[in-house]
Parts: C-alpha cells; sequence; structure tokens
C-alpha cells in the first residue's frame, strides 16, 4: 500500500523527477565519456606526445569524480526536498520508521540506478556522434578511440552505484532522524546576510590578491615548476571565491542602492533575487567558474596545438604542390585548386646533372623560405634573382632551393640559356609549381591529389611536394591533442552548465510563489519574463567572465610549448560561447516553464 | 448619491469543460460598492466567497455577467491590460500576507509604484504617512521573516494602498493573526476607510472582524442570502446581530 501511495507521488510530481532524472542521466553520461578516454591507455599512449599526458588524466578523472560526487549531492537534496513532506505525511498518518526508511533508501537506489544504467548508454552514444564530430571536423583518425568501452562502463556503474548506495543511506538517515512535523513544514528560506562594507572590501581585496598571485605563478611557470601550478590553483580557487562571496554581492548592494536602477518595474526584484541567490549560490559560482576555466582553457589549448601544425604546414615550403609531368587527371585537379599562381619549369637531366632554362626564373621567379633564431617559428619569404643563378659553388643557396623544390633526385642544378637547353638531347621534363593563397581553401583537391600522383612519376617514384602529405604527418602527432582537448572542454562544459542549470532549476519550485504573487500584483508577463532572462543571465555571464579572465591568464602557462598562444583563441571562446549560450538557453525556458502561469 | 467603484452584475461562474462534470460556483450575483464603503463578505466553506474575490481580482473570469470596477469592464479584459488594471486599479491583503520574502519591507512597499515606473520619490509622502498611520516606520529596512505577523500583514497593506487603487480588497486579512494585533489591524483600516475614503470589500467567516463593516452581504450555496447594515448600531451591538444572523444560517 505504502508503495502504491508512494509511486502515486512520484507520478504527480512526473515533471521535477524528469529534471532530476535528466541531470543525473547527464552526470552518467558525462563521467563515461570523459572515462573512455581516461581508461583507454592505448589511445593515451598513442595519441598523446606530451608524457604527462596520463597524468593529465587521472587528474582529470579526478577532478571530474569531487564534481559528480557535489552535483549528486545537489540532486540528491532536491530529491529529498520534494519527498520529506510526503514521508512525513505517512509517518503522521501511522507508517512505521522503518518501512518509511525502507521505501526513501529504495527510491533514491531505484533512481540512481535508472540514471546511471540509461546514462552509461546515452554516454555511448554522446561519445560516438562528439567523437565523429571532432574527427570530421580535425581531419584526423585517432588511434584506438572507442566510444563503447567495457572498462569505461564498469567505472561508470561502480562510482555512480556506490555513491547512490551512500546517498541512500544518507536519505534513510535524515527521515527516520528528523522529527516528523519538521519534515511536515517545509524549511524556511534563510535571511540574506548583510555584510558590512569593510567586510566586502577586505574580502574583495584579498580575493583579487590571491588571484593576482596565481596568475604570476602561472606566467613563471619555468621558473616555479610543479609547485607553482600547484599553489596558484589554490589560490586562484580561494580567490575565486572570495570575489564571489565579496565584490558581487557588494556590487548588487550598490544596484540597489542606486534609486535611478531600482525604482524601475521589476528592478528591486530582480536586485533581492541575485542578492538572495549570490549568498546561496556563492560556491556554486566559484566552482563553475573554475570549471568554466578548466573546460575553455583545454579546448584553447588543443586549438593551440592546431596552431602548431599550422605553423609547421606554412613552413615546410613556399610551394603547396609541386608536380612532374601531370597526368591528365592531375592537370584536371591543379585546375581545380583556386586563387593560385602555377610556375612551369622545363629540366633536362643528362648523367648527374640537371639543366634549366633561365628563362623560365626570369619569367617566374623561385620563391626560399630563410629561417634565422629570431624567427625559427615563420620563415622569411624571398624571391632569388635569376641573374644570381649562376655560380657553380656546391654551397650556393640558390642550388639546395632547387635541389630541394624542384628535383627528385637531387642532382646538382645548373642554369641555362634557352639556345643551349635546346641543344641538349633529353626528354624534357615540366616541373609545375603550385602557390596557393589559401592551403586550408584547397585542402580537398591536395588530397586527391596526393593519392593519385605516385602512379604518374615518370621519372622518379619519389614525389616532389605536397603539403598536403606534411599536413597530414604533422597532425598525425598534434590532433591527438587537439582532440583531447576538445573533449575533456566539451565534458567539463557539459558538466558545469548542468550544475548551474540544475541549481537554478531546483530553486524554481520556491520561486514560482514569488512569481504568482507578481502577476497578482499586477506585473506584466513581458516583465517578468525580461527580469527572468536577466537574472538567469547574470548567473550565467558572471562565472564565465570570471573564468575567461582567468583562461586568458591561465594561458601564460604555455606560452613556452605553443607559439603565438593567443593568436587561435577566438574560435574555441566562440565554440564556447556557444554551446554556453544553449544552456542558457535551456534553463531560461525550463525555468520559466516552471514559474510562469501559462 | 455616491459614486459607484464596484458593481457586479448577474455574475455566474461554472466549472469544469464541457463534458466534464459542471459545478455552479456562483449562481448570478448582483452587488455593488460604493465610493468609501467597508463591505464584509461572509459565507461558510464552499459558499462562493473565494470564487468571488478571484473574480474581483482579475484573476479569473466569470462565465456570464459583468463585473465593473472603477467604471471598467473587467470581463472584457485580457493579457497585458489586466495586468495593468490589477497594477493599477486594485490593492491586495491576504491571510498569508504574501510579502515577497527577497525584499524588504520598504521595497515590497514600491514595488507596485515601480511596476507602473511611477517615481517613488512623488509617493514618498504618502508612504510615509501610511507607514505612520500603520505603525511600522521603524522595520522598513528589514526582510519580511525578521517581522511579525502584525507587521507583515500591515506592511502588506501599506502596499496594497501605496498606488491609490480603487479598491481594497481582503481576504480574511487577520486569519493569521492573533486576537491584539488583529483589533489593531482592524481599527487602522476602519481609520483609512474613515479618513482617507479607501473603499474596503473584506471576505471573512469571522464575526469580530465583520462588525468593523458598515455593510454586510453572506452568500450561501453560490447567492447572496442576507444582507446586514451597521446604520447606528454600536459595534457591539452590530456583532450580536452578525452571530444571530450566522446561527439563522446554521440552521
Amino acid at each position: 500500500m505504502l508503495l502504491k501511495l508512494s509511486l502515486t507521488g512520484i507520478k504527480s510530481r512526473f515533471k521535477d523527477y524528469l529534471i532530476l532524472l535528466s541531470g543525473l542521466i547527464m552526470a552518467s553520461a558525462i563521467f563515461y565519456m570523459f572515462e573512455t578516454l581516461a581508461t583507454n591507455q592505448e589511445f593515451i599512449k598513442q595519441n598523446a606526445t606530451v608524457k604527462y599526458a596520463a597524468m593529465i588524466f587521472q587528474f582529470g578523472s579526478v577532478l571530474l569524480a569531487i564534481i559528480t560526487l557535489f552535483y549528486i549531492i545537489y540532486a540528491n537534496t532536491f530529491l529529498m526536498s520534494m519527498r520529506q513532506r510526503d514521508y512525513g505525511l505517512f509517518m503522521m498518518l501511522g507508517a512505521k520508521k522503518r518501512k518509511i526508511g525502507r521505501l526513501i533508501f529504495m527510491e533514491t537506489l531505484i533512481i540512481g540506478l535508472i540514471a546511471t544504467v540509461v546514462g552509461a548508454l546515452v554516454g555511448v552514444g554522446l561519445t560516438y556522434s562528439v567523437g565523429q564530430l571532432l574527427i570530421g571536423k580535425m581531419d584526423i583518425a585517432p588511434h584506438s578511440f572507442q566510444p563503447f568501452y567495457i572498462p569505461a562502463i564498469l567505472i561508470t556503474l561502480l562510482f555512480f552505484i556506490v555513491i547512490f548506495m551512500i546517498a541512500a543511506l544518507f536519505n534513510r538517515h535524515v527521515l527516520l532522524n528528523t522529527p516528523i512535523l519538521k519534515l511536515l513544514n517545509e524549511a524556511e528560506q534563510p535571511n540574506s546576510k548583510k555584510m558590512k562594507l569593510r567586510t566586502i572590501l577586505i574580502q574583495s581585496v584579498m580575493g583579487l590578491g590571491l588571484i593576482i598571485i596565481g596568475y604570476y605563478l602561472l606566467s613563471h611557470m619555468a621558473q616555479y615548476q610543479v609547485a607553482g601550478l600547484a599553489v596558484s590553483i589554490v589560490t586562484i580557487f580561494v580567490g575565486t571565491f572570495l570575489i564571489f562571496n565579496s565584490l558581487f554581492s557588494g556590487l548588487v548592494q550598490l544596484l540597489k542602492r542606486s534609486k535611478k536602477f531600482s525604482e524601475k518595474q521589476l528592478n528591486t526584484f530582480l536586485v533581492g533575487q541575485l542578492s538572495f541567490r549570490l549568498g546561496s549560490l556563492n560556491r556554486v559560482l566559484t566552482m563553475v567558474a573554475m570549471l568554466f576555466a578548466l573546460a575553455l582553457g583545454a579546448i584553447t589549448v588543443g586549438m593551440g596545438f592546431s596552431g602548431i601544425t599550422d605553423k609547421s604546414v606554412d613552413n615546410a615550403s613556399p610551394y603547396d604542390v609541386v608536380l612532374q609531368d601531370p597526368s591528365v587527371k592531375e592537370q584536371k585537379l591543379l585546375g581545380q585548386l583556386t586563387d593560385k599562381k602555377e610556375a612551369i619549369y622545363a629540366t633536362k637531366k643528362v648523367g648527374d646533372k640537371r639543366y634549366f632554362k633561365k628563362s623560365d626564373f626570369v619569367k617566374s621567379p623561385l620563391y626560399m623560405l630563410s629561417f634565422t633564431a629570431s624567427n625559427m617559428n615563420a620563415g622569411k619569404l624571398s624571391k632569388i634573382d635569376p641573374n644570381n643563378m649562376t655560380t657553380k659553388n656546391e654551397d650556393d643557396v640558390w642550388g639546395n632551393v632547387v635541389r630541394t623544390t624542384l628535383e627528385s633526385d637531387m642532382l646538382d642544378p645548373e642554369i641555362v640559356s634557352d639556345k643551349s637547353f635546346s641543344t641538349i638531347s633529353a626528354p624534357t621534363r615540366n616541373v609545375h609549381a603550385v602557390r596557393l593563397a589559401s592551403f586550408k581553401d584547397n585542402k580537398d583537391t591536395l588530397k586527391s591529389l596526393s593519392q593519385g600522383i605516385s602512379q604518374s612519376q615518370v621519372e622518379s617514384s619519389t614525389y616532389l611536394m605536397n603539403k598536403y602529405v606534411v599536413y597530414q604527418s604533422i597532425n598525425g602527432i598534434f590532433g591527438g591533442m587537439e582532440f583531447m582537448g576538445f573533449f575533456l572542454g566539451i565534458a567539463m562544459l557539459a558538466m558545469l552548465a548542468s550544475i548551474l542549470m540544475f541549481k537554478i532549476l531546483s530553486s524554481a519550485a520556491a520561486d514560482k510563489k514569488r512569481y504568482d504573487l507578481l502577476d497578482q500584483l499586477g506585473a506584466r508577463h513581458q516583465l517578468m519574463k525580461k527580469s527572468i532572462n536577466r537574472e538567469i543571465g547574470i548567473l550565467f555571464l558572471l562565472p564565465g567572465i570570471v573564468g575567461v579572465t582567468h583562461v586568458l591568464f591561465g594561458l601564460q602557462m604555455f606560452k613556452e610549448m605553443i607559439p603565438d598562444t593567443y593568436s587561435h583563441i577566438a574560435i574555441p571562446f566562440i565554440i564556447f560561447a556557444v554551446l554556453y549560450l544553449g544552456y542558457y538557453w535551456l534553463t531560461v525556458s525550463l525555468y520559466k516553464g516552471i514559474v510562469l502561469k501559462k | 448619491m455616491k459614486e459607484i467603484v464596484v458593481s457586479v452584475k448577474d455574475v455566474k461562474k461554472i466549472y469544469g469543460k464541457n463534458k466534464e462534470k459542471k459545478t455552479e460556483a456562483l449562481k448570478g450575483i448582483n452587488f455593488s460598492v460604493e465610493q468609501g464603503e467597508f463591505i464584509g463578505i461572509m459565507g461558510a466553506s464552499g459558499s462562493g466567497k473565494s470564487t468571488l474575490l478571484n473574480l474581483l481580482s482579475t484573476l479569473d473570469q466569470p462565465t456570464s455577467g459583468s463585473i465593473e470596477i472603477n467604471h471598467q469592464d473587467i470581463s472584457q479584459m485580457s493579457g497585458d491590460k489586466l495586468s495593468d488594471f490589477r497594477a493599477q486599479e486594485i490593492g491586495f491583503i491576504f491571510q498569508s500576507f504574501n510579502l515577497l520574502d527577497n525584499l524588504t519591507a520598504s521595497e515590497n512597499i514600491s514595488l507596485p509604484l515601480s511596476l507602473q515606473n511611477a517615481s517613488i520619490s512623488k509617493y514618498q509622502e504618502r508612504i510615509n504617512k501610511l507607514t505612520k498611520t500603520l505603525g511600522i516606520s521603524d522595520v522598513l529596512g528589514q526582510y519580511p521573516t525578521e517581522l511579525s505577523g502584525g507587521q507583515k500583514q500591515r506592511v502588506a497593506a501599506v502596499r496594497a494602498l501605496v498606488h491609490n487603487p480603487a479598491i481594497l480588497l481582503a481576504d480574511e486579512p487577520t486569519g493569521a493573526l492573533d486576537s491584539k494585533s488583529a483589533k489593531s489591524l482592524l481599527s487602522t483600516m476602519e481609520e483609512l476607510n474613515k479618513k482617507e475614503q479607501v473603499s474596503i470589500l473584506m471576505v471573512t467567516h469571522d464575526a469580530v472582524s465583520a462588525s468593523y463593516c458598515q455593510r454586510i452581504l453572506f452568500i450561501k450555496d453560490g447567492k447572496i442570502g442576507q444582507e446586514l447594515v451597521q446604520g447606528t448600531q454600536t459595534r457591539t451591538e452590530f456583532y450580536q446581530e452578525i452571530l444571530k444572523e450566522l446561527a439563522n444560517a446554521e440552521q
């Protein structure tokens, strides 16, 4: 009978349970997604050029476990807040405590089990689709990447079942040891603590100071090594908390005092909501901000590795593709290249010498890249003056450039007049050297060219030059890192945004009363919607701003490893912003669905 | 003749959609409230008082009939118009106070003004006068959870009156108060009614509260039955009459 009653209770609050379940399912799915990489030693070994990669993943694993733990604690509080009244009522009507204890235990465990199993399944799908998306976008095929990975499934199941077991015991304990009257009366909303101006100032200054120390340590990684990293993580974490605890509450109070602002429409209400929330959400917001920084940092650093790939490809040669006697098919492919400059150099081979026509070099001078100690990352592009291509010294620069650019057999080149060239009795070969305005735009054509080329080489099977091949080999090294960065970043983003969303939604039931009241007092729906958009917007924006700041300074850590650390941040930032906005939108619409009358 | 602020004509309210079982909560109600009148509505549980109050407060629409408040037919309004109408013409006091717990007393009070984008400094004099009359000048900076029940209800009363509504709707305003606070609140309402000419419509089932009214309508089974007028009686005499009427209604 009791079981039936408690099931009816669930049915009547199905929508709330749906939110709870979907939150837990997401948590388990993300946990699984991360574990597919973290537990896959083979994948890490094959794809990571950095020897610390395995360690990074271990660290990430522990971090994610802690976050998940917090997440489940929140979710569990939400569950208890829904149920304790019902169970209190049953007890008041004479149900035995032991029986009630067993019911809440079972309920928590069953919800946990459903969430874990469904989550792991969703996780397989998620891992597969995110993996496919990244592989498609990045043009790489990571080795040993398996969306369905048994060890990850086992770890996910084990971890979640243990946690839910503990949660179930905890709930049982709470229910059996709380007086019935207290269960029946909903907990009163605590007051927002009013902080003294002096406390706000002291905490803000301390928080900022700690964060600055952290930034300083990060930018001097070479000097302070791992100890510096550890200390900076702690100072930034504590500093961020102090900032959320003091500075933002202080700013909200300032807003409240400004009559010009607070007297308009629902602004007083908005500020009241915010100061209440900031008081209770400061820990969550701190965690979200830190996760935000880690996630965005992971993606940005990952993309930074793609910067290395681009640089290396750029520095490989001034030419994008160099072909000798292209076949009809290849000619056609060459014709498809956009925005190109094609130069053709005729050549004849006699013994161990290779002859070129001077007129070809006058018509289109040969390009070269030169590197000096000061510009190791970007070669200096220059043209070779054809009049200088006469000396026959073996060490001559021009000779080397011709050998490496236009020849496959590394013979000594000699530049002769058209007349002399025509008298040499040997078959004429034509070397086509193509420079493109954009390698990326023509990547697919270059890829096709690289496939057909080896068969058509007449004189030598050595392929002269195709940047795509260079790109492929370098991308193989750094693409794995990029893939991991993206994967990690997206997993963390999903987690942090879910936490924030969940925390906001779990207070929606209590907020509903306030919005009902506003409606009664004659607040227009449009006005309430605007107020909700703003309120949740600020709750999303604050950790976002802090997170972005952390990333911008934290990138200093990688300045030795990644050239032009900051030149590639636009794309990851945009991707991140779009996903984050998506979560914001989802949260706002779910929240509105709960608090506003239709 | 005095101006009429609320006019209810042949109002019916039927719950239940087409195929469901229908319940007729109000079976044709007629009455009006004059400017400056303090009117009480009494009735047993299920008599239709709450339905009537919901209709008057524009939170629900009548099935048929018309309700005019300050010469505007509210059964013809919808959406934003209704919201604005509530914000401008109606003041509410509820049994459960219904203060926003995330705002201080003074913020709660100025909320109706903010909703209309009215300048609070223009109304400052009125706020000061009302808070003084209701004796809550000292607690304006506090949050509702820090106030006693009586104080909360007074804050709610000021909030209901600050924008000078056409009518004050009170739903069991003393229901959650101890007898001392209840008496003091009722006296203040009476004072506001006499001095400020505030029109009040109060729903109650408490005879003591009702004895402060000038006129009482008894609702029974969705219809207005008896009507009592205080007239020249003292409050005690009127109270006795109400008790008698209630006893009659029981039989």
